[in-house]
């Protein structure tokens, strides 16, 4: 299941006084398996490239495509597409609508056709991934709070078991154990195995404990691509786009400098102190 | 999708009609549709349409971009023209098959009828693009500021207007996200029978009633926040004053009033 952008370009409005070029010629290509953060500053294009994805925008230029299928064709079917790569929105908890959460989980997977038993084990299952109890499917999702509303929205999606999925900003407006919890999920999740992830963000440190690749997106192109190790070598320039780098990166990256001996991908306050025992100790595993 | 409607939003600029007083903008969009509706032959309309194009040149944003516009309505207008063609009763009879007939009279009030709704929105929304939801308050408060004398809620009818404005733009916004995230969970909003077309807008209408209670609920508290207490005794910083050019601007749309009666033999 691999995505490949080729010179997508996406203009918001042509034609008016708000005309705005959010992509500008994006070239990328995710591979089967792989968790990817895309990360970028506001209004750099990041929300509008993973809207490509599942093609619900179409490149005013350039082409996308899922599986080698090309998103722009006539016969390419958009549903099947969807299937495969699901989209949750950056608050999704504003899209329930239904009377109870298992009905709202339910949606996706019947509108993909299945038998009523498939779709109940598919919220079983989904509920179960996102962790929402069993006794709280026949609630009323407005009765939720919002972390647990965000929790039903992403079941909502993966119930359809899509191959790709793509969360815009899962975390934001948490507080920081919703963060923390929302993000582990998303890591099990991937986990799992089977899954491509691609994770929208805007912070350094969450993409940075997460995400074997990490997309950095400045201004409609792409900035960086790589390991976080390679994208935080070049701490300066992801500054200069608002950026920064993690707390931790930073530290490994200057305590490097003055000859310490620290292992590539610390990234966690943890991995770090255990580093700087190691040193201090004189032990050296990089 | 849904963000791109034109109609009724407010694109700043620095043209002189964007500069010209609220006040004088809402009288003379008064004017236009008097006018529009005064018209009553092609040379009537011709020259309606000419002053809004002259306008729309002055505006810098071109006819197009006013026609363009239009496109919301345009079902409306359909409709219209074929009620009018279908249902108006007298004159020639130009076609006749079983229960329809269609005669000249019909055809031309449906022409007319068309006609009218096509330039009243054409010409409104001039009013709306090149002037700010708070002008445009500011202005309906300031024009209905003498009848507050008998117990007329002026200033609340304005805010109310005001905020009614403000949202389009934003709970379109909305509605358009909403669209694409129910898209994305395989919801179809463009294909089956009317019913099932119906039936797939509740994931849409749901969440977007419960986002606009939602934020007119924080608005409300917001406002209270900042002690609003409606319009009694508020000052403002920004004082309207009406300058020569809202003279100019009055005086040829009177000019326009005049030549659209003088076609119809009135002066």
């Amino acid at each position: 299941m691999s995505i490949e952008v080729v010179n997508a370009t996406y203009i918001y409005m042509p034609g008016t006084p708000f005309e705005l070029k959010a992509l500008d010629g994006v070239s990328l290509r995710i591979e089967d398996g792989e968790f990817v953060g895309l990360i970028g500053h506001t209004g750099s294009g990041k929300s509008t490239l993973a809207q490509h994805f599942n093609a619900l925008l179409k490149p005013s230029l350039g082409s996308v495509y899922v599986n080698a299928l090309n998103l722009n064709d006539k016969d390419t079917s958009l549903k099947q597409v969807r299937r495969e790569v699901g989209l949750v929105f950056q608050y999704p908890e504003y899209q329930l609508f239904e009377e109870t959460v298992r009905k709202d989980i339910a949606f996706g997977p019947a509108n993909l056709g299945l038998s009523e038993e498939q779709i109940e084990a598919r919220v079983l299952e989904a509920a179960q991934i996102v962790g929402i109890p069993e006794d709280m499917l026949d609630k009323s999702p407005f009765e939720l709070s919002g972390g647990q509303k965000r929790r039903v929205a992403i079941a909502g999606v993966i119930a359809m078991r899509p191959q790709v999925l793509v969360l815009d900003e899962p975390a934001a407006g948490l507080d920081p154990r919703g963060r923390t919890e929302m993000l582990e999920m998303v890591r099990n999740y991937h986990a799992r195995g089977g899954v491509t992830v691609i994770m929208v963000s805007h912070s350094m440190d969450d993409v940075a404990r997460l995400c074997s690749r990490i997309i950095v997106m400045n201004r409609g192109v792409v900035a960086l691509d790589g390991t976080p190790r390679e994208v935080f070598a070049h701490g300066d320039e992801l500054k200069a786009m608002g950026l920064g780098v993690p707390a931790c990166a930073e530290l490994s990256n200057r305590l490097r400098q003055k000859g310490f001996c620290i292992p590539d991908g610390v990234f966690s306050p943890d991995e770090l102190a255990e580093a700087i025992r190691n040193n201090l100790k004189g032990d050296c595993h990089a | 999708m849904l963000k791109n409607v034109t109609l009724g939003q407010f694109f700043p600029g620095n043209s002189v009609i964007h500069k010209l007083d609220p006040r004088t903008k809402l009288l003379m969009t008064v004017g236009l549709i008097a006018a529009v509706f005064m018209a009553g032959s092609f040379t009537g309309y011709v020259l309606v349409f000419a002053y809004i194009f002259m306008a729309a040149s002055i505006t810098g944003f071109g006819i197009r971009f006013l026609v363009r516009g239009i496109k919301p309505i345009l079902t409306i207008v359909g409709i219209t023209f074929f009620l009018n063609m279908f249902f108006t009763s007298g004159g020639e009879a130009l076609i006749e098959w079983k229960f329809i007939r269609i005669t000249d009279v019909g055809l031309k009030n449906a022409a007319y009828m068309a006609i009218r709704l096509v330039l009243l929105v054409l010409g409104t929304q001039l009013l709306t693009l090149t002037t700010s939801p708070i002008a445009l308050t500011d202005g309906i408060e300031r024009l209905f500021h003498p009848l507050a004398k008998i117990g007329f809620p002026a200033h609340e009818l304005a805010m109310l207007m005001s905020i009614a404005l403000r949202f389009i733009p934003t709970l379109l916004e909305e509605a358009d996200k909403i669209m694409r995230a129910q898209m994305a969970r395989g919801a179809d909003f463009e294909s089956g029978n009317l019913l099932n077309r119906a039936k797939a807008m509740v994931p849409l209408m749901v969440p977007l009633f419960v986002s606009a209670f939602r934020r007119a609920d924080e608005l409300a508290l917001a406002m209270e926040a900042r002690c609003y207490r409606g319009g009694a005794g508020r000052t403002r910083m920004k004082v309207l004053k009406y300058a020569r050019i809202d003279l100019y601007a009055a005086g040829s749309m009177l000019l326009l009033f005049a030549v659209v009666l003088a076609t119809r033999g009135l002066i």
